[in-house]
């Protein structure tokens, strides 16, 4: 992967203040009233015509703009040429933080490291990010080695790491052939996955020690506490199934391992990240554990070299059957803001455009276990949305104002930035 | 033997021998460095593919039904195309089709001139393409199927001729590469003291002219120091070639716009990242930019003024009227790398500039008929007009769109891609097809049907 | 060199002549019985007899009657057909590579006839090996060889094909095209000499009319030899002697030498002049025949056959299609290659053969191997859907005809050289060995049992 060097972007850190904050404590109030609303909920609801009203940091309420009246006190903006589609969600992001603590290669497996002790608030990228109507991601370690550590859910907004978190742990990294066989000569496929086997049981049986502990305390017996690892501490929540691990995985034989290992021994709920090449052969298997997400990316397309084609990964996994399947952007290396053209490609390549840009929101955002907040524009949800000048899978349309948690987080009629 | 002829002879052998960097140029190559013959040359070059059919040779191409984007016209449809040996013939309602005529029913279909790569690598050959390009080349094909019909290869404009050499050099020395940067200020003066001493030369020129006629014995300058970067001010000055220099700052580009509207000579500025901060100096020195609208740069916060990439940056040129075409992120074609940032995918980056806030029109004109004006070729290429080139992309629906494949690409009257009937992308919603059913995969592997 | 390859060509043409001549005095004949006798050009018989008389041919057929003094050679149920022609190799040569344009060489100088193990060419049931320089450009002549027992009868022909490249269109075409610029140049050249030097005749004769009657004095003879003593290759670049052209002047002692051609474009000269020089054009993919016949654009005498060695990454179909079209003899080997890109598998010869091209087949490499294999990889090839006629030729008179000598071998029909092999079997079935190899008449190879 390529790693854009950030050296002025760090120079430029204490630079870098106050942006966007509004610092209200009474719950703001808007009304968006545009021509289209996207919900992207379960039953793909489309309204045109619509009004979303928005309380605080949560969407109150969305409809015709016939049957919802705005009422008092909501500021409403007019924008009644644009569509209004969830935050685009990407699962794999290296954008958010500082793409220099990224890969710290000192053991072929580093339980312990955290991305979320190298987020950047209100870095370039992010600034640049939110303007492409991405607003959350889902930032992890590189790939450099098996297992690099823990990722962060984060907006991408916010001035502090406190305002940014969504959720942490997000994931556990874990990266299957390919990069991580630059670590030192003689490390392959074999040993790899030996070790990060090997690993992974270590912070089961700590997990279990733990667990059994703490069983044993609630019923009020007492037994030896175990000693505290903080190689190990973060897992605990991986194996009962809280978070994801997030697998860079690529090509068939690879993907494999992935699920066999991960979904099947270990049963964690897995992420498919990349999933390029001819990875979509291994669909059927795929299929067999119903909770694991696909999601393709960056390349999004492969050359078969067994009958001179270009293939389209993504539309090769739906054509498999594969229905949890969405687009990554592996940022930087695809800019983070081109995460919508990732899915423009993906239907150049063959898939559809609803399906595609499905697989930018909701499906991230249930990959991601947030699909109770946010993924779609329903009541109840988080205020997080993006305003387009049509629809957002299409290069040409642009996005014009994005919402994160009920707040403004970029206005391009102020200053565009993509 | 003649001393004369067996030099003549040395010659042609030291030719025949010499490495592969000694490719054939249509000027000798020794004797008068600067003795461009340029307008026989280029018509030449240019008549070559016509001359050699005759009358009962002719070969026809119909395009009918589509729409017809013009591009330099209004949107016509239900018209036909007749193309007759690589020209477009007529353009009309009521064409009669010759007989043995080729034919594209276009219905249903858009009917665009040929795109143009303003620059490129690998889709033909290194140096001059003419003698190392592989015309069955997968990368040239994948061209093709990107609606490409001209790239910019070098200094030279060739055509993507699929399986033939015939018309595949469109003109060549098109370009003069510049270095004229603020980061190597002796450069930069080199440069500028080259222009002023050949301008002195252009103007000894006519003094001589004037002089000749009064007195037949006088001297001619000499010329002979004009090689190196004084043959690049000569040509430039000349107007026989476009200057050519990559710059991003807004200061190298301000200057570079003031050096070709002091000296007057045609510029096109590679890259122009902060050209959308100068469109006003850029307009008034005439100058052209070959931009990528998506590229990122991030703004220096320690700066004043505007600066960095900006997406609107193809909308600002427009309306400041400075002439631009529209580059990809790579120049090349990858069947390893990341989808849509090279030359396949060249309509996905003017659509980012209709992001940007750039009109539609001027979007597929950036791509099409304002790369032929910046190259000087737009009496060949660009649009869709009677005695232009027969080159066209012909798309399954409007081709700025992310949806859209081109179904047939036609190079000089002949179709040199179609996708239905090449592997690439024939399995990729043929007919429009969301549902169409996968190819097979070899896994377990098989054989092949063709046997 | 030319005046020596010459003297070479004559003794060895004058040596084969003596020896056949010698056996036939023997006047013995010798008849060959076998289970099936495949001529190539004509019938197979099952069974079959070939009488030899001394070195040639005599009669083919089933139930022929002969002498009995004639020796019997009986092959029983074997197959019997016309020797193998190897139309390319470098067997046992080593890697000296030239470029460039070497139109004087040939491939002959590179042999050291006792460091080739003939043996192992025969054994293969190869009959005439032509081995051809290496190197790009035109590196010279392919020259053909015979695998006899003795050195002297080896070498058939020196000059039998002139080997052009165009694998590398980017220098193979300034190399091609300066060297027919140069052919050109030459041509003129001689022209221009010659009008020069009738000029300067036709002054002379004016002044000798006005001096009148002087006694004639005996033309000396010609110390050349005439035109026909020597075979196409003779010394190259002479013209047409003149003085025959002129008979009102025939006192004449002066004669027009031509100037000096230079000996490596001489075969591209004789061929603008139309003479008969083969020239075999390597070509990789279709887009080098394209960037071949662009340079050959304005040479439109200069045609020939294509040896075959698709890259990797070439479609062979535009090759096939455009090569068809011209009905060209190519060289090429027997095998099955994936088209590019894929894992489809492709018929490159039967696909070329039912284009229309004439094939002719050549090992995938210059070992021992692989010359035993060739019978196998065309076996392979025929049961894949090559017609069976186009690959028995493609080993035979295709070869024959690429090495211009169709007149003499690659079949067996009467007058033609008993270059004859024998296969334990159907030549195209596998399994099938080669037994015995005959060249001239003279078994020269034979399997140990």
């Amino acid at each position: 992967m390529r790693v854009r060097t950030p050296i002025a972007l760090l120079a430029l850190l204490p630079i870098l203040a106050p942006a966007v904050r509004a610092d209200d404590d009474e719950e703001s109030l808007m009304a968006f009233r545009v021509a289209k609303v996207l919900t992207m909920d379960e039953k793909d609801t489309v309204i045109n015509n619509a009004v979303v009203l928005v309380r605080g940091e949560t969407i109150e309420r969305v409809g015709r703009a016939r049957d919802v009246e705005v009422p008092e006190g909501y500021r409403v903006i007019e924008k009644p040429e644009l569509w209004l589609v969830p935050g685009l969600v990407d699962c794999h992001n290296h954008s958010a933080g500082s793409l220099y603590d990224l890969n710290d290669m000192v053991y072929l497996t580093n339980p312990g490291l955290r991305s979320l002790e190298c987020l950047e608030p209100d870095s370039e990228e992010n600034k640049v990010s939110v303007a492409g109507g991405v607003t959350t991601v889902l930032t992890i370690p590189g790939s450099g080695t098996n297992l690099s550590g823990f990722g962060t859910i984060t907006k991408t907004t916010g001035d502090t790491v406190e305002s940014m978190v969504e959720k942490y742990p997000g994931s556990l990294k874990i990266a299957q052939a390919g990069n991580p066989e630059w670590y030192w000569y003689g490390v392959r496929r074999s040993f790899m996955n030996f070790n990060t086997r090997q690993t992974l049981e270590k912070a089961r049986r700590y997990h279990e020690s733990w667990k059994k502990y703490e069983e044993a305390a609630a019923r009020g017996e007492e037994t030896e506490q175990p000693a505290f690892s903080p190689l190990f501490d973060d897992f605990r929540g991986l194996f009962e199934r809280q978070f994801i691990v997030s697998v860079h995985t690529q090509m068939y034989q690879v993907l494999m391992t992935s699920v066999l290992m991960l979904a099947r021994h270990f049963n964690l709920r897995v992420v498919l990240d990349h999933c390029t090449f001819d990875a979509w052969k291994v669909a059927p298997i795929v299929l067999q554990d119903p909770s694991i997400y696909t999601i393709n990316g960056p390349r999004q397309y492969h050359f078969d070299r067994t009958q001179r084609k270009m293939m389209g990964n993504a539309a090769r996994w739906w054509q498999g059957g594969v229905r949890k399947l969405g687009i990554n952007t592996d940022a930087p290396v695809v800019p983070q803001e081109s995460l919508s053209y990732q899915a423009a490609m993906a239907c150049w390549y063959g898939w559809k455009p609803y399906e595609a840009l499905r697989g930018v929101t909701r499906i991230p955002a249930e990959a991601l276990m947030l699909d109770d907040r946010i993924g779609s524009i329903e009541a109840g949800k988080e205020a997080e949305f993006a305003l387009w000048t049509g629809n957002p899978i299409d290069p040409r349309s642009s996005c014009e104002l994005t919402v994160v948690r009920g707040k403004i987080a970029y206005d391009a009629s102020e200053e565009r930035r993509y | 033997m003649s001393a004369r002829t067996m030099i003549s002879a040395l010659l042609a052998l030291l030719l025949a021998l010499a490495p592969s960097g000694a490719v054939r140029t249509d000027e000798p190559r020794r004797g008068r460095p600067n003795a461009e013959a340029p307008a026989e040359a280029k018509r030449a070059d240019e008549e070559k593919s016509e001359e050699k059919e005759d009358e009962e040779k002719d070969h026809f191409l119909a395009i009918t039904g589509g729409t017809v984007h013009t591009v330099t016209g209004p949107q016509l449809e239900g018209v036909t195309i007749l193309c007759k040996n690589g020209r477009i013939h007529a353009i009309g309602r009521e064409i009669e089709i010759p007989e043995k005529a080729e034919r594209i029913d276009a219905s249903g279909h858009h009917v665009y001139p040929g795109l143009i790569a303003l620059s490129s690598s690998g889709l033909v050959g290194y140096g001059d393409p003419e003698v190392s390009t592989d015309v069955y080349d997968l990368e040239l094909t994948l061209g093709l199927a990107g609606g490409l019909t001209t790239v910019v290869a070098g200094t030279t404009a060739a055509k993507l001729t699929h399986g033939t050499l015939d018309g595949l050099i469109l003109r060549r020395n098109l370009l003069e590469s510049i270095s004229y940067s603020t980061r190597s200020p002796s450069s930069r003066a080199r440069f500028r003291e080259a222009l002023d001493r050949v301008r002195e030369h252009l103007r000894a020129l006519e003094r001589y002219d004037d002089e000749k006629k009064r007195d037949p014995e006088a001297k001619k300058p000499d010329e002979k120091w004009i090689r190196g970067p004084y043959s690049t001010a000569m040509r430039l000055l000349k107007k026989e070639a476009i200057g050519r220099a990559t710059a991003n700052d807004a200061g190298d580009i301000t200057a570079l716009a003031r050096l070709a509207g002091h000296y007057g000579f045609r510029l096109v500025i590679q890259g122009a990242t902060e050209g959308w901060t100068v469109p006003r100096e850029l307009a008034s020195a005439g100058v052209a930019a070959i931009i990528t609208p998506r590229s990122r740069r991030d703004r220096d916060e320690r700066l004043v003024r505007p600066n960095g990439s900006s997406i609107e940056m193809a909308r600002i040129l427009h309306e400041h009227g400075v002439p631009f075409g529209i580059v990809p992120p790579s120049s090349f074609i990858s069947t390893w790398g990341l989808a849509g940032r090279d030359l396949l995918h060249l309509p996905m980056e003017a659509a980012h500039a209709i992001r940007g806030g750039l009109p539609e029109q001027a979007a597929l004109e950036a791509i099409t008929i304002q790369a032929a004006r910046i190259l000087g070729l737009d009496h060949r290429i660009g649009s869709i007009e009677e005695g232009k080139d027969a080159d066209f992309a012909i798309s399954d629906g409007p081709i700025l769109s992310y949806l859209s494949h081109v179904r047939w690409t036609v190079v000089n009257g002949r179709v040199a891609y179609d996708k239905a009937k090449d592997s690439l992308f024939d399995h990729i919603r043929p007919g429009g097809d969301f549902d169409a059913p996968p190819p097979p995969d070899h896994w377990p592997r098989s054989l092949g049907e063709e046997w | 060199m030319i005046r020596s390859i010459c003297t070479l060509l004559c003794c060895f043409v004058l040596a084969t002549i003596c020896h056949a001549d010698e056996r036939s005095a023997d006047g013995r004949l010798t008849v060959i019985r076998a289970g099936r006798v495949i001529t190539v050009s004509g019938e197979t018989y099952t069974p079959g007899m070939v009488i030899l008389e001394g070195s040639k041919i005599r009669l083919v057929g089933k139930n022929l009657e002969y002498p009995a003094s004639a020796r019997v050679i009986d092959a029983g149920g074997e197959t019997v057909m016309p020797g193998l022609v190897l139309p390319r190799t470098r067997f046992q040569l080593d890697s000296y590579r030239r470029a460039g344009v070497h139109g004087a060489k040939s491939a002959a100088d590179e042999i050291v006839p006792s460091e080739i193990e003939w043996e192992k060419l025969a054994s293969a049931g190869f009959t005439t090996v032509a081995f051809v320089p290496a190197g790009t450009g035109i590196p010279g002549f392919a020259s053909a060889f015979r695998p006899t027992r003795s050195d002297e009868e080896r070498l058939r022909q020196e000059n039998s094909y002139l080997r052009i490249t165009m694998r590398n269109p980017v220098q193979d075409r300034n190399v091609l095209k300066g060297a027919l610029e140069k052919a050109k140049k030459e041509i003129e050249k001689v022209k221009k000499a010659r009008e020069e030097w009738e000029k300067k005749q036709k002054a002379s004769e004016a002044k000798k009319e006005a001096e009148k009657k002087e006694p004639p004095k005996p033309t000396p003879p010609q110390p050349r030899p005439r035109p026909g003593e020597f075979e196409e290759d003779g010394p190259a670049a002479e013209p047409q002697p003149t003085p025959e052209k002129k008979p009102e002047a025939p006192k004449e002692p002066e004669k027009f030498t031509p100037p000096k051609i230079d000996p490596n474009v001489q075969p591209l000269v004789d061929r603008l002049e139309g003479k008969d020089v083969a020239i075999v054009f390597d070509v990789g993919g279709a887009s080098d025949l394209r960037h071949l016949d662009a340079t050959l654009e304005l040479y439109p005498e200069v045609t020939g056959s294509y040896a075959l060695s698709l890259g990797f990454y070439d479609d062979p179909r535009p090759l096939v299609e455009l090569l068809g079209k011209r009905k060209a003899l190519v060289m090429l080997t027997p095998s099955i290659d994936t088209l590019p890109y894929t894992v489809n598998l492709f018929n490159l010869p039967a696909q070329a053969a039912r284009a229309g091209c004439r094939l002719v087949f050549v090992p995938g490499s210059d070992s021992e191997r692989s010359f035993e294999r060739l019978l196998a990889q065309v076996a392979d090839v025929v049961r894949a859907g090559l017609d069976r006629d186009a690959a028995l030729r493609a080993m035979t008179i295709h070869g024959a005809e690429l090495l211009g000598l169709a007149s003499r071998i690659g079949s067996l029909e009467k007058g033609k050289d008993a270059d004859i092999v024998f296969v334990d079997g159907d030549p195209l079935s596998p399994g099938s060995s080669v037994t015995r190899v005959m060249i001239d008449g003279e078994l020269v190879w034979r399997k140990k049992r």
